[in-house]
């Protein structure tokens, strides 16, 4: 390893967890982050769980295994053009489509958290009451359907530091203006991923409802 | 500067009372002891930092190629790309500012 291979970057172990993008990117990075999405969409299938937006997880509701992982994979399509046409208006420098999908894939990663955490049966019955409109909180469930609420919280944040960050570094964008562009960015995947989901569920005739 | 041997000493851009880019006066031959002297503007490329030329020399041995360069420092290929962008702006920025200032 030659000598400047062997400088990291202070708090190595920092890095990789709020930015893993300065070490990894393009395609290592769009197979890793495709892996993640693909697997946490498997589990999340187990649980009755949806990534039903670029943000959102919602659990309770039944659906065909492989719903959950082309709401993944749907997800971090709609945000990666976003944020690819972000990067085109705002980077004065030139940067390949790859790096911005890959990153954005692997920026997934903590949905593979999320998925996990819903298996807590607690979790998984008490958010089936509330999809079947039972908004009553049953005092044995509480404390693994708060537990995973607060896993599903802290990894959508870490989620979100990750998205921008793969933004920043795959475009070569920084400052107020990068930050109010990813914001508007998440908006608007936010509503474009809704209308895309439910487009697939118009085409495939699915029917999603309250697990029986 | 830090006390370094021979091999390893640095050669400052700046002044280091007041900031200003230094200038060459006397060059002398390490051979024949024959002195010139003068006011000769360092090239941009002495002027860069320390990290930012072995960033150059390290580009130009990895013949160009960003995927080798990124190798080298066990970062991303966007990751060496944004440095090399940040390299090129301060050239420029130096350029500009010889050309802005006339020759000495």
């Amino acid at each position: 390893m030659t000598e400047q291979a062997q400088r990291r970057p202070r708090r190595h172990w920092v890095t990789w967890l709020v930015n893993p993008f300065h070490f990894v990117a393009g395609g290592q990075a769009l197979g890793a982050g495709l892996a993640a999405i693909v697997v946490a969409g498997l589990v999340a299938s187990v649980s009755d769980s949806h990534f039903d937006g670029v943000l959102d997880f919602h659990t309770g509701l039944a659906a065909p295994f492989w719903l959950p992982v082309a709401e993944g994979l749907i997800d971090w399509l709609v945000l990666g053009v976003l944020l690819f046409l972000a990067g085109l208006v705002l980077s004065r420098t030139k940067f390949r489509a790859v790096d911005v999908f890959g990153t954005q894939a692997l920026a997934r990663w903590p949905t593979l958290l999320m998925a996990l955490a819903a298996l807590l049966p607690g979790y998984r019955q008490q958010s089936a009451r509330f999809a079947a409109f039972d908004f009553s909180l049953v005092p044995a469930y509480a404390p693994e359907f708060f537990t995973t609420l607060l896993v599903v919280f802290i990894a959508i944040l870490w989620m979100v530091v990750l998205m921008y960050r793969a933004f920043a570094v795959s475009c070569n964008v920084s400052g107020g203006r990068a930050i109010g562009l990813f914001v508007f960015a998440l908006i608007v995947g936010e509503v474009a991923s809704k209308v895309a989901l439910y487009l697939v569920l118009q085409a495939t005739g699915v029917a999603v409802g309250p697990v029986p | 500067m830090a006390q370094d041997t021979p091999e390893k000493r640095l050669l400052p851009s700046e002044c280091p009372s007041c900031g200003q880019t230094l200038a060459a006066k006397r060059l002398e031959c390490s051979r024949c002891g024959t002195a010139v002297e003068g006011a000769f503007t360092l090239p941009v490329l002495l002027r860069l930092t320390p990290e930012e030329q072995e960033l150059t020399v390290n580009f130009l041995k990895c013949g160009g190629a960003l995927k080798d360069l990124a190798r080298v420092y066990g970062v991303s290929y966007p990751t060496i790309r944004n440095r090399l962008d940040a390299l090129m702006a301060r050239v420029k920025a130096l350029e500009s500012g010889e050309n802005g200032g006339g020759r000495t």
